[in-house]
């Protein structure tokens, strides 16, 4: 059947054809043959049952490959993106903080840093004070008798921006070299702030909030469209009861608070 | 498998015609008389018809599917096939054409089943002839059954590396031996398409074998 009817053919073409041709008798499974020839005879047919690929070949389909694989790109890089945890830099008082409404005492520092590792809510009592560090990033220091909402520390690539909140008290905050790209929003009941580097106060206490600037500016308003960028060395003054704001020369004694911290923890911070 | 398909029908596939009952239908190994047996499910004839077809059912099978699983499920599929349709064979013909179209379309809905895809990701080690292939024939040294081999490994490979239509055509010309007017009737094709598609499986497969 060969032969004549075939096109012309190259050189080439005719040993690929030739060995073709020559391909050897394909020997089958002596098993397989005996048993089908016994069903065939027979006319018993059985299910084919060979033995089974290892499980993994059925599920591990390039879509399971894809999938765990972005699972663990995404694990990973959520790994890699987490920020420096909450360090405590100092514990002052002998009173208990509240974190997220548990009793914490101020005297284990193990179980605080535990605590607020990754944020909270942290109502610090009168007498006591906390200063946090998250390395590199930014440190926050909450006077006696703040209610501050931490916030979780800022990640490396995604999830720069934080919010914290001030409800009572005084919390200080001091931005380090990786805060740059950054941005911190803090709410108080009379108004906002945003900062994006820079060493300020905020003080509430609930009927005002005064957001006192040593450092660099910071942007404060009532709301988006009254904020306004408040230089070092002044403070803004915004009331509740919806008075005008006022901006004003810094008072001595936050100047003089944001001035220790400074020099307690300036080289900590990374300035 | 596709159960509805509807197998080619016996007596189109060939030309041969017997007028003795105990003439051979192909080689001198089956009679009319076998066949007639084969259709009345003898269990004999059954066997004797088995032994005769089988290899070259099982070999079309992997040549075309390149893997030996999926050519038993698919031999294991047409011997089936065969079972049920005995009782209509046409003992007149050799019924070698008819087997080996059964063959192709089985290898066909193969090709496109997912157990198959599924299987030639799992399985790329598979492509390594048997054990016959590899032992030196009579007067061969053990070196020259390895060059056979290897040689037979890469010709096998190529053509796995052709689109199925050209390699069903291919392997059915030069492996199977059938002619292009045969092949045209096996594949629904005409016969100028079909010696259009073997030109172009040599040419590919010349490119893809340039230094065997």
């Amino acid at each position: 059947m060969h032969g004549s009817e075939d096109p012309p053919l190259t050189p080439l073409e005719e040993r690929v054809q030739g060995a073709v041709r020559s391909l050897p008798r394909v020997e089958a499974d002596s098993a397989f043959r005996n048993r089908l020839r016994r069903e065939f005879s027979t006319g018993r047919f059985e299910p084919h049952l060979r033995p089974q690929q290892p499980k993994i070949a059925g599920w591990f389909t390039w879509r399971w490959a894809t999938m765990a694989t972005a699972i663990l790109l995404v694990i990973g890089f959520a790994f890699v993106n987490r920020g420096p945890d909450w360090r405590i830099m100092s514990a002052t008082g002998s009173e208990h903080v509240l974190v997220d409404g548990k009793r914490v005492p101020l005297s284990n520092r193990a179980a605080l840093e535990g605590a607020l590792a990754r944020g909270g809510h942290v109502t610090v009592p009168e007498g006591s004070e906390l200063t946090l560090l998250s390395q590199g990033t930014l440190l926050v220091q909450a006077a006696p008798g703040t209610d501050l909402d931490l916030p979780t520390p800022p990640g490396r690539w995604l999830g720069k921006n934080m919010r914290a909140a001030v409800t009572r008290g005084e919390a200080r905050l001091f931005t380090g070299p990786r805060f740059p790209g950054r941005r911190m929003d803090i709410g108080t009941p009379a108004g906002n702030t945003v900062i994006t580097g820079t060493l300020v106060s905020v003080v509430t206490d609930g009927a005002f909030t005064c957001v006192c600037v040593a450092e660099g500016t910071a942007s404060v308003g009532n709301s988006g469209t009254s904020m306004e960028s408040v230089p070092a060395g002044m403070r803004k003054v915004m009331f509740s009861d919806k008075r005008p704001a006022a901006l004003l020369p810094i008072e001595a004694e936050h100047a003089s608070g944001l001035a220790t911290l400074f020099r307690e923890y300036g080289k900590d911070v990374g300035k | 498998m596709d159960p509805t398909r509807e197998e080619p029908e016996q007596g189109t596939q060939n030309s041969v015609s017997i007028e003795r009952a105990d003439a051979p239908i192909q080689g001198g190994a089956l009679t009319v008389e076998t066949l007639e047996h084969v259709r009345e499910r003898d269990s004999h004839a059954l066997s004797t018809f088995f032994e005769f077809y089988f290899d070259r059912v099982y070999g079309l099978a992997y040549r075309l599917l390149g893997d030996h699983a999926s050519a038993e499920d698919v031999t294991q599929d047409v011997f089936q096939k065969v079972h049920k349709a005995a009782p209509q064979l046409d003992t007149s013909r050799d019924p070698g054409p008819w087997l080996m179209a059964i063959t192709h379309n089985a290898c066909r809905d193969y090709w496109r089943s997912k157990a198959f895809k599924l299987g030639r990701k799992s399985q790329s080690l598979e492509n390594t002839e048997g054990l016959v292939e590899t032992l030196a024939a009579p007067g061969e040294s053990s070196d020259e059954a390895l060059v056979r081999e290897e040689r037979a490994r890469r010709v096998q490979a190529a053509i796995q590396e052709l689109p199925e239509e050209l390699r069903s055509v291919v392997i059915l010309h030069d492996y199977q031996g059938l002619g292009h007017e045969e092949i045209a009737m096996m594949i629904g094709a005409t016969h100028v398409a079909t010696r259009k598609r073997y030109s172009r499986a040599l040419n590919r497969l010349a490119t893809l074998l340039k230094d065997v």
